[in-house]
């Protein structure tokens, strides 16, 4: 097994490649976009959540000076398109379907001119019984949100493995439980933007904030009704993506149609309320009923759920996050007797969809607190139950999850040291609890087609610096720096001797992009593929240069030498310069690719749906008022295994954030409606933590080597937020004995049961 | 945004006149942190905006052991917080100030405009009515005088009238041996707006309360003054009884909303919780004979 000490550039705590640029405001977002004649574009949005479109005047709004188009359905192809299930167009065709849904807009020469003609456009709407809640949209004769979706399912998942009845019966207890989640926000720093252009050719190019570029040039080709290199899809950088800015909505869309309609560049930047009502698609909202039967040791011998997920109006990435919330978490214990029933339902409200974590925390939210209700109830430590059910390497999921890596003991062993868990235990103060969980996330995820791979392209210049060009794209997450790191490391040379180019759909070659913790470990995999190559040309032409055997020769600090002959050496930039200019010379460049060994999940959803899966542990300590029901986490651990740290500052980075976001989603956050309409859809009524807000946060990562990662490496960026809530509510229910079964808890909800305890 | 046309006067007077002249259609700016947001949201959209920012000398902070603290309407909750005679003299109004928004707001945010918003939800307003505090408000023919108190009429609406200007609050001498608390509860966030806000000051003589004044932000359609609450202890003696029925008063006193940080029932029986803490804070600062900013407490 190699060890982190052994590498070079890898592992260490290196800069942001692109930090320069960020902190001193030179990199340029998408509303640093400016191109000559730009327009700017502002949408209309539906202001009822089911109702028929029909008619609409735009007349009015066209005679506004300044204004240079107005587009509605009539300016589209009408065609439907969506991630999995294609349920959406970029302006409403015959109906809306929520508050916020895109029904018109408008181009204008700046933003308030446009904004003015939008209150000129007149709509004729013929208002439809809506309906909001999943569980009643699910009954026979609720309105019908989507005509060929019966009863408002959009999909629904049904699995067994071994005997569920049987594995009751000899279980010594079993637990049951129904708990509520809620729609989050990701409230990324930067709302989604896009500025497109169209050029008569029949070419659209568009600078966007996505974290997805190659899968966002595929929907919005769909939407545009185009061929996808129709459209250059360039990524500006990006303030914060989350899953929200994986476009499954439809900003860029409407630039698009706008753009083609006036002829000119149209940049349409998502306000903050644009963001909350149709922006980013907040994390699906589940209701979560959990049945678990326990052997007296603590063993899981039995697990049931039902979920009913809702969907909102359309579907983007709900279906896949439905699919983890009911089977991913049977990767982090070992048992064979699983049940799951889940539900995708329509609902007239904002479409749900991606989100850090995708169904994850959802679902552990309801798990993990049943698994801690059976310990307090078998009297077990909830340190020791998860010890007990861990998963490790070489352990198969009851779905086909084949674990290579995992250290997920060791995580739980870190986070009883660092919390000193046994030690508070013994000296359990009243008001104040300790509570653990424990997660299993993917490193990519086979889902869409039987591809989850990643390319990428080194050049090495003349000055003996490497240039990867890759399409995952840099969403403020590290990955970019995470790949020079990585390509330096293989080819040898320097971390400042590499560079990594913006992601551009028309420069770079397919990847998938960021979502599913992937980027690291697949786009990792494919630079350190790309290097191998470029390094091997290197060495060929090296080989020439010292009259050497290529075997022989090392590549260390930008330097080729004979090994054992560190005097006798050339540079790479000599390398690279004496293979160019010479008759019949040529650059070094190279092509990587990595397509993970995972398997596409069959009709019954047996599969391995990512080729490494990554674990982790966490506990709370938490002070519980009993006078406001105020709770105050004092102390917060996370052990995280991810394999090989690539760049320890990133991956403090990513641990503290998910923790952050994991605390709001415990404890403040969520999208709150009254018939449709968010009544939070800001920054003042709709909170999430601050740096002040956060506790006293310590983390780790195990001693760990994924063998099929890029230098042992795994996935990291979704796996700290997903246990969080559970582990919340378990440490105020050791601290007052209560749990709060509907996110957030807030402290009146804590209050209230306080009360009810006391009856 | 709504197109408006913008000045910039150099005095009082000008601004005055500029007010006069415009009417319903001007509105006054200085820090902006409230105003933009509503101009940008469109439930504001005046014809004319008056800056302040060129009014000299509008953002003093003055003090004297006779005549008390005098601070310029254009004073930022910044230069109000960091103000050595503020946390000398009045730790009160330096526990209020620093605890107001985060620093970002309280760079830009002026005491005037904040307290001319009249938004419920704000700090200041209640720790100025438990100090007694008085403001001057001023239009192109002379100007008056009134208290804190009196100002708040309706939620979001003051007794500014058409053509006026907050110039100055004044805030009488302190007293020593005050005995004061703020609490501010604030379950979501350490930058949200109160849940509940209470401001108290206390004179003590032995265990005797000689005057008390118990104010609210959060609770109503206004920042409030609990009255009612008040006559409970006023020169009577301090003890667990009283303070709970005080307590359980001014529950009833206040006029909460449900909302996004919880029900209006809830925010009642916070005010029950949050006067006996606030009571025995402040109990506990004149027992130790420590006044100062330094022992400012944690928020509740």
């Amino acid at each position: 097994m190699a060890k982190a000490q052994e590498f070079s550039v890898v592992g260490q705590r290196v800069v942001r490649v692109e930090g320069y640029d960020k902190v001193t405001g030179e990199a340029r977002y998408v509303a640093d976009v400016r191109l000559p004649g730009m327009l700017f574009g502002k949408i209309l949005r539906s202001p009822f959540p089911h109702a028929r479109i029909l008619n609409i005047d735009t007349s009015k709004a066209e005679k506004v000076r300044g204004v240079k188009a107005v587009v509605t359905a009539e300016d589209t192809v009408k065609r439907p398109w969506g991630a999995f299930f294609a349920d959406q167009y970029p302006l409403s065709v015959g109906k809306v379907r929520y508050i916020g849904e895109e029904v018109a807009a408008v181009a204008a020469i700046d933003p308030d001119t446009a904004e003015e003609a939008l209150d000129l456009i007149e709509v004729e709407y013929e208002e439809l019984p809506a309906v909001f809640d999943a569980e009643q949209a699910m009954q026979e004769g609720a309105p019908l949100i989507h005509d060929n979706k019966p009863r408002n399912t959009a999909m629904t998942i049904d699995v067994e493995r071994g005997d569920i009845q049987k594995a009751f019966t000899e279980s010594d207890l079993t637990v049951e439980d129904t708990f509520e989640s809620i729609p989050q926000w990701h409230c990324a720093i930067e709302t989604i933007g896009s500025v497109a252009e169209y050029a008569p050719s029949g070419k659209y190019t568009i600078y966007m904030n996505t974290q997805t570029l190659f899968m966002a040039r595929y929907r919005i080709a769909a939407a545009l009704g185009v061929r996808e290199t129709d459209v250059r899809v360039i990524q500006s950088a990006v303030g914060g993506g989350f899953g929200g800015k994986s476009c499954d909505d439809n900003n860029a869309m409407v630039a698009a149609i706008l753009a083609r309609k006036t002829g000119k560049p149209v940049k349409t930047i998502n306000s903050r309320e644009d963001e909350f009502l149709a922006g980013s698609r907040p994390r699906v909202n589940m209701k979560i009923s959990v049945k678990m039967g326990f052997k007296k040791d603590g063993k899981i011998r039995a697990k049931q759920l039902r979920i009913i997920a809702d969907n909102g109006a359309y579907s983007g990435k709900a279906p896949a996050i439905t699919g983890v919330a009911a089977l991913r978490h049977d990767t982090c214990y070992k048992y064979s007797d699983v049940k799951t029933q889940a539900y995708l339902v329509y609902t007239n409200k904002i479409p749900t969809g991606a989100f850090r974590g995708f169904g994850n925390p959802s679902a552990e939210w309801a798990v993990e607190q049943a698994i801690d209700q059976a310990a307090h109830e078998l009297g077990i430590d909830p340190a020791e139950i998860a010890r007990v059910n861990a998963a490790e390497p070489g352990y198969v999921s009851p779905h086909g999850n084949r674990v290579t890596s995992c250290e997920l003991r060791q995580c739980i062993d870190r986070v009883e040291k660092m919390m000193e868990w046994k030690k508070k235990r013994a000296e359990k103060k009243p008001r104040i609890g300790l509570g653990l969980a424990c997660t299993v996330h993917v490193s990519g995820k086979r889902h869409f087609g039987d591809y989850d791979g990643g390319s990428a392209t080194i050049k090495i210049n003349e000055d003996g610096k490497a240039l990867i060009l890759c399409g995952e794209g840099e969403v403020g997450q590290g990955a970019a720096t995470a790949m020079c790191q990585i390509a330096a490391e293989e080819l040898g040379i320097p971390m400042e001797d590499v560079e990594i180019s913006q992601a551009d759909t028309d420069l770079t070659t397919f990847c998938l992009g960021a979502f599913g913790s992937r980027v690291t470990y697949v786009g990792g995999n494919a630079v350190k593929d790309a290097a191998t190559k470029a390094k091997q040309q290197i060495l060929a032409m090296a080989s020439e240069m010292l009259e050497a055997r290529a075997d022989d020769l090392v590549i260390e600090h930008g330097k080729v030498y004979v090994r054992g002959a560190e005097a006798k050496a050339v540079t790479v930039a000599d390398v690279a310069r004496a293979r160019l200019f010479r008759r019949g010379g040529s650059p070094i460049v190279a092509s990587g690719s990595f397509d993970a060994d995972s398997v596409l999940p069959d009709e019954t959803r047996y599969g391995n749906e990512s080729g490494a899966y990554n674990f982790a542990c966490q506990a709370a300590e938490v002070g519980v008022d009993t006078e406001t029901g105020q709770v105050k986490v004092l102390k917060y651990v996370a052990a995280s295994d991810c394999g090989t740290v690539i760049n320890p500052i990133g991956a403090e980075g990513q641990v503290e954030g998910s923790v952050a976001q994991g605390l709001g989603y415990a404890l403040i956050e969520g999208l709150r409606m009254e018939e449709g309409r968010p009544i939070n859809p800001n920054f003042s009524d709709y909170r999430v933590p601050s740096m002040r807000d956060m506790p006293d946060l310590a983390h780790a990562f195990a001693r760990s080597y994924e063998p099929t990662g890029p230098f042992g490496a795994k996935g990291l960026g979704e796996l700290g937020m997903d246990p969080t809530a559970a582990v919340i509510s378990n440490a105020i229910f050791d601290a007052v004995g209560v749990r709060v079964k509907t996110l957030p808890i807030t402290p009146e909800k804590v209050l209230q049961a306080l009360k009810e305890k006391v009856k | 945004m709504v197109k408006f046309e913008y000045f910039e006067p150099n005095s009082l007077e000008e601004a005055c006149a500029l007010l006069k002249e415009h009417g319903e259609d001007a509105r006054l700016i200085a820090g902006g942190t409230a105003l933009i947001i509503m101009m940008r949201q469109r439930l504001l959209n005046p014809r004319v905006v008056i800056s302040l920012a060129d009014i000299p000398d509008f953002d003093f902070i003055r003090f004297d052991a006779k005549d008390g603290l005098r601070i310029g309407a254009g004073a930022r909750h910044r230069d109000i917080e960091l103000a050595p005679v503020v946390q000398e003299h009045y730790p009160l109004l330096y526990e209020t100030f620093r605890k107001v928004a985060q620093p970002r707001i309280r760079n830009m945010g002026t005491i005037g405009g904040n307290l001319v918003q009249g938004d419920p939800l704000t700090d200041p307003g209640a720790s100025l009515i438990a100090l007694d505090a008085k403001i001057t408000l001023r239009n192109a023919g002379g100007h008056r005088v009134i208290p804190v108190e009196n100002f708040f009429v309706d939620y979001y609406q003051t007794d500014l009238q058409p053509g006026e200007i907050l110039t100055e609050i004044h805030v009488p001498p302190s007293l020593p041996g005050l005995a004061w608390a703020h609490i501010k509860f604030l379950p979501r966030s350490q930058e949200d707006f109160a849940t509940v806000g209470v401001a108290l000051t206390m004179r003590l003589n032995g265990d005797r309360c000689q005057d008390i004044r118990l104010a609210f932000n959060s609770v109503a359609p206004i920042i409030m003054r609990a009255k009612r609450a008040e006559e409970i202890l006023r020169r009577q003696k301090v003890d667990d009884d009283r303070v709970g029925k005080m307590a359980e008063v001014a529950s009833t006193e206040v006029d909460p909303m449900d909302d996004n940080r919880g029900s209006a029932e809830y925010k009642r029986e916070l005010v029950r919780v949050l006067v006996r803490r606030a009571v025995k804070q402040a109990l506990e600062r004149s027992a130790t004979g420590k006044q100062g900013a330094k022992q400012a407490s944690a928020p509740a």
